[in-house]
């Protein structure tokens, strides 16, 4: 492969792995010189080299070298724009962006692969303004649901909707407890958005919606939503976004007035209802309630410290299945599942370009090329 | 197998998924090795997913399998089976077996069907195995006795093991068409752009 590609490539995996050129050529065991001329496509590595570099950085060898990988600097983007977040939390966020990279990149290589690019035509980018930051998120979520059809309404599907009608690639994968979601932007790998597969569903969706201010915001800026650090203008924003799109205020009032309207008063049952019914947390439905004083301000954390539970949760609903009707990614799944009956990747690739256990990709292969996609026809003729 | 095998990580798999790795690797004769590239690909167990150990310690401890670096004889292949131009390139997992296979002289058990046609066309010197070979193998057959059955099942289920076409039958005999029903990795599989 090109000298130059291969270089550039080995430059933004050591940058991903957030070593140094003195450090990555350290541990090397060769000259910074060396490392510098083989990141500037000026010497080749020796087999040994590349697979010593590999090792360090953590990426396979066959990653650096397949011609048709998409490899783009979203975490150097991301350097340039974090403001103040050291040690620990802003590396766990690199790793969650350069996580978001790979899933993206993969998306994009089996689309050129298999001749699938799906244009895209996103809504025009939309600054936050002067003025009420709650008041812009209200209008800019009613705007979005009116674009999308939504209504009123709650959104079942959210991550169907979202990679359906805007084109997001959406991607669900075990991340530190530190982080809810990554958003990146960038003209060859789209819009996309990686949550975290530990957090609940309605945490999830509360993410996603999150994610979806940035995208519609401040596209260009790649940006990681930490669960416990401080909260900057623009989370703010995606915060007071996602409250709105996901809980119109006149749908939670029509919720509220119904159930008050049948009993008399608002429970903590009545939390749980409303909650599940918009696909939210009860802390955010509580916290919506109070702002649009419906109960008291303070109910929400009454009622926590009363023993609201996700033991109660399940009292009330029973043991439910946590699983959006649209499984996150299931295009992606498909696209590999047709890549590795054609042949064009092996399923050792798939798993490694998918950031996915060997077994797990097995399954949903097998679940997009089960039985019903043979052909009937020369079935009933054998 | 009389003088060793170099498993790939599909064959690795799906001997742990059968719950009888050790009475399968014990019975194969000569060396059983894992290249560590290879072991790196092997990350969860099939019938322990929530475990975060190494799936192949036990064996590694028992000396059932060897863990061995890619022999430096085998780099230079390696890095032409992971950078040759797409369909042919390879994964690092697999390209490391098959040019550690080359290296040593051993033949490589691998079930994916890239990884057979690029190695039969670039290293017809190394024959080819697979995980059907190895469930089929008449001393693994002998040392599991009854147990056959349930290990194959097993590996189909819960490691969603591929079964190449030539061992398709041994598999439907062994199994019946009760169970063989009953495992998703033997439905017939469409093949885009052809037929099966």
């Amino acid at each position: 492969m090109d000298q130059a590609r291969l270089g550039e490539r080995l430059r933004v995996a050591r940058s991903a792995a957030g070593l140094t050129q003195e450090h990555a050529a350290e541990k090397l065991g060769v000259a910074r010189t060396t490392l510098v001329a083989i990141e500037g496509g000026d010497r080749p590595p020796r087999p040994e080299e590349l697979v010593a570099l590999a090792d360090l950085y953590r990426v396979g060898v066959h990653t650096f070298l397949r011609p048709s990988a998409v490899r783009v600097d979203l975490v150097g983007q991301f350097r340039r724009k974090r403001t103040g977040r050291e040690g620990k939390v802003d590396r766990e966020g690199i790793q969650a962006l350069t996580l978001l990279h790979d899933l993206a990149a993969a998306y994009v290589e089996l689309e050129r692969r298999l001749r699938k690019v799906t244009p895209i035509d996103y809504p025009p980018e939309r600054r936050i303004g002067r003025g009420r930051l709650e008041q812009q998120a209200e209008e800019l979520a009613a705007e979005l649901r009116s674009r999308l059809g939504l209504g009123l309404g709650p959104i079942p599907d959210l991550v169907g909707i979202l990679e359906l009608e805007l084109g997001l690639r959406v991607f669900v994968r075990p991340l530190p407890s530190s982080i809810a979601g990554v958003y990146a932007f960038h003209d060859e790998l789209g819009a996309c958005v990686l949550l975290n597969r530990r957090q609940r569903r309605a945490r999830r969706r509360w993410s996603l919606a999150h994610e979806l201010a940035h995208f519609l915001t401040t596209r260009r800026e790649p940006s990681v939503a930490f669960a416990v650090v401080g909260k900057s203008p623009d989370d703010v924003f995606a915060d007071a976004f996602a409250a709105a799109f996901l809980m119109p205020s006149a749908t939670v009032r029509r919720i509220f007035d119904e159930y008050v309207g049948q009993e008399g008063r608002f429970s903590a049952r009545h939390l749980i209802l409303g909650a599940h019914r918009l696909g939210v947390s009860l802390e955010a439905f509580g916290r919506q309630l109070e702002r649009l004083e419906l109960v008291p301000q303070g109910t929400y954390d009454s009622l926590r410290d009363r023993g609201l539970d996700e033991d109660a949760v399940q009292r009330v609903l029973g043991t439910q299945e946590e699983t959006e009707s649209t499984e996150p990614g299931a295009r992606l799944l498909m696209l590999a599942a047709e890549a590795c009956e054609q042949g064009l990747y092996s399923e050792g690739q798939l798993a490694d370009m998918l950031v996915m256990d060997r077994v797990e990709l097995r399954r949903a292969i097998d679940a997009f090329t089960s039985v019903d996609e043979v052909d009937v026809a020369a079935e009933a003729r054998a | 197998m009389n003088g060793g095998v170099v498993l790939d990580t599909s064959v690795m798999l799906n001997i742990l998924g059968s719950g009888q790795a050790e009475t399968i690797l014990a019975a194969l004769r000569g060396r059983r090795i894992v290249i560590a590239v290879t072991s790196r690909e092997v990350v969860r167990h099939p019938l322990e997913p929530q475990s975060s150990g190494d799936p192949m310690a036990p064996l590694l401890a028992a000396g059932l399998v060897e863990r061995l670096p890619l022999p430096a004889p085998a780099l230079v292949r390696f890095v032409e089976l992971t950078g040759a131009a797409p369909p042919d390139d390879l994964d690092d997992g697999e390209a490391a077996a098959l040019a550690a296979g080359e290296a040593l002289g051993l033949p490589v058990a691998i079930d994916e069907r890239k990884g057979r046609r690029v190695a039969a066309a670039q290293l017809p010197s190394v024959p080819l195995l697979s995980s059907g070979a190895v469930f089929a193998d008449a001393a693994v057959g002998a040392a599991l006795g009854p147990k056959l059955v349930d290990a194959v099942f097993s590996a189909l289920v819960n490691a969603r093991m591929r079964i190449l076409p030539e061992h398709e039958p041994w598999v439907h005999t062994l199994l019946g068409p009760r169970l063989a029903a009953q495992c998703p990795s033997l439905r017939k599989r469409r093949v885009y752009g052809g037929s099966k």
